[in-house]
């Protein structure tokens, strides 16, 4: 004998018929992708106008901060005329000593110093006017 | 993985040929509106007769349906292909929509297996299947939800596992319960017979 409980599900599933694919489901299904992906574009030019803002601010801070504390280098001219230079860490650095004044010349420091060590200060000035 | 393009997807619905994977169009589906289409015409005849099965009234069942589709389109963007298969995820949105339903439905359910007692043995006959159905809803949610997805749509412990996310032996338990609860319901009204 069959168990009553397959039978009686045997005759629900004969019962019950699938529903015809809706037009108008998924119409509505397509208004509701288009409504999803609007603000998820929103949300993306959002973040992006956030971190362009963040940037802008930490770059402004940089810069302030920056802006009021010269660089200071140090030179070593040694005996035999050759220069070291050190930054503020005592890092070596690769600086070039030409200074380009403002009618184009350029002057180099190397041999124009007698031997010892300087300290040369750069502050911050006008973007592109080198000092 | 390389995704199928827009124009793969509507020729594989018209031309005999290689069609894309289901997790092609799953993915595609996440940006093409015409994939989500051809996604929701692939899965909506099984969502819909479940959700038939389970209800019984074609006017409630398309408005649960509908929700159910609606569910897909919203939570598509997070779905993971090669986490939970896609049609047992469906059966989960499928499953939680009509336990929400079935919660108000269970006072009805008790009246409709009372009024069919009142009919006359030859009537009876015709409310079989309404019977079933009314037996399955006055069982607590967590009982239906098993025994539906066994019985009616014949799917594994191991599947019925994944769509409510849930232990096999969990499974197990709930489906032994279930049945015997919803035979103790049967058999009494065969009893009455």
């Amino acid at each position: 004998m069959r168990d009553p409980l397959e039978q009686a599900f045997e005759l629900l599933k004969a019962d019950s018929t699938e529903l015809a694919p809706n037009p108008n489901l998924e119409h509505k299904l397509m208004t509701e992708f288009n409504r999803q992906r609007q603000p998820r574009r929103w949300k993306k030019v959002l973040t992006v106008l956030a971190v362009l803002l963040g940037l802008t601010l930490a770059g402004g801070g940089i810069a302030m901060a920056a802006g009021f504390d010269p660089i200071r280098l140090f030179i070593t001219v040694n005996e035999d005329g050759s220069v070291k230079t050190l930054d503020a860490q005592g890092n070596p650095t690769d600086m070039h000593f030409e200074i380009v004044d403002d009618d184009g010349t350029t002057k180099t420091l190397e041999g124009t110093l007698p031997p010892g060590t300087y300290q040369l200060e750069f502050v911050p000035s006008k973007p592109g006017v080198k000092k | 993985m390389e995704l199928a393009t827009l124009e793969e997807l509507t020729r594989a619905e018209h031309e005999p040929g290689p069609r894309p994977t289901e997790a092609e169009l799953i993915e595609a589906a996440k940006h093409e509106p015409d994939a989500l289409s051809a996604l929701y015409r692939l899965h909506h005849g099984a969502v819909s007769r479940y959700v038939m099965r389970r209800v019984g009234q074609a006017n409630t069942a398309e408005d649960l349906v509908a929700d159910v589709f609606l569910q897909m389109v919203r939570y598509l963007p997070k779905y993971r292909v090669g986490t939970t298969p896609f049609r047992a995820w469906l059966y989960r949105l499928a499953t939680n929509r009509v336990n929400r339903w079935a919660r108000w439905q269970r006072r009805r359910a008790w009246q409709v297996l009372h009024d069919i007692a009142q009919h006359d043995p030859a009537e009876r006959r015709h409310d079989e299947a309404e019977h079933v159905r009314a037996s399955l809803l006055t069982l607590p949610l967590h009982f239906q939800s098993v025994v539906a997805l066994h019985y009616l749509e014949e799917l594994s412990i191991a599947e019925i596992g994944q769509v409510l996310g849930c232990a096999e032996g969990t499974v197990k338990s709930r489906l032994a319960r279930g049945r015997e609860l919803l035979r103790s319901i049967l058999t009494e009204r065969d009893g009455d017979l």
